[in-house]
């Protein structure tokens, strides 16, 4: 199970929400969230879903602001050393 | 497939599922459990024609944040002890009291309902996104809709959707 580094943006529209912003290779995305899935800046991703090079496929756990659920993000954006296996 | 009563409640006590609170027993169905109505609702402010300007939304504009633009565009309230009263042909944004947890086995995806005893009176509880997917955790929001004829009255804990899993 991976990790993916977020950063707190602002209040969600309810008390439980928080926004984040995630930095993906092709920019960054705004991505509302439980406050509870956020875990020091980090949110469970499962495992990536395809790698090329260092970049990752991952799985949000909601939808982002633009409507993408897989977003691809660079390796440096994963916690710990991300291995190369797939869902 | 989807889930029975008992087997909400089964995948519940070994943890697959997290609902807190904890639905009561009068809240299942057979193939469902009833969600209740948080407190706060976000209503949309009156959005004035000025000179004959008016705002419009482009959600494929990345340049726009959709939930800032949410937060300009809304109010928060509480729903008092005498309940709100929903006027036809009007949405609102709501939330279940309810925080649901499907992240522990991802091999659980939700959808979330309606009722019929209050589709009957013309409100709808989401727009055409019904899927609660897998991984998912937190409260989950509604876009409610009166379509009826008459203003509808909603309460805090009132039963509002129903999640099938």
């Amino acid at each position: 199970m991976k990790k993916l580094k977020v950063k707190e943006i602002s209040e969600g529209l309810h008390r439980s929400e928080v926004i984040v912003s995630v930095h993906t290779t092709g920019g960054d995305e705004g991505l509302v969230l439980d406050r509870r899935s956020l875990q020091n800046g980090y949110i469970a991703v499962g495992y990536p879903i395809r790698v090329d090079g260092d970049s990752y496929l991952v799985e949000l756990p909601r939808e982002t602001s633009s409507g993408s659920w897989r977003v691809w993000v660079d390796g440096s954006q994963l916690d710990a050393a991300p291995e190369k296996e797939v869902a | 497939m989807i889930l029975t009563d008992r087997e909400i409640r089964t995948a519940i006590r070994k943890g697959a599922i997290v609902i807190e609170p904890s639905p009561s027993e009068k809240a299942y169905s057979s193939t469902s459990v009833d969600l209740t109505l948080d407190s706060e609702l976000t209503i949309f402010n009156e959005q004035k024609d000025d000179f004959g300007i008016l705002t419009v939304l482009d959600p494929t504009n990345r340049k726009v944040d959709a939930e800032e633009a949410l937060k300009s565009l809304t109010t928060k309230i509480t729903i008092s002890d005498d309940g709100y009263d929903l006027p036809k042909n009007k949405l609102i944004l709501a939330f279940t009291k309810e925080y649901i947890d499907l992240r522990q086995d991802t091999k659980y995806a939700a959808r979330v309902e309606g009722k019929s005893s209050l589709a009957r009176l013309g409100l709808s509880v989401h727009i055409t996104a019904p899927t609660i997917h897998a991984g998912f955790d937190g409260c989950i929001r509604l876009e409610i809709v009166n379509h009826g004829p008459l203003p509808i009255k909603l309460r805090h804990g009132m039963p509002i959707c129903q999640l099938s899993i």
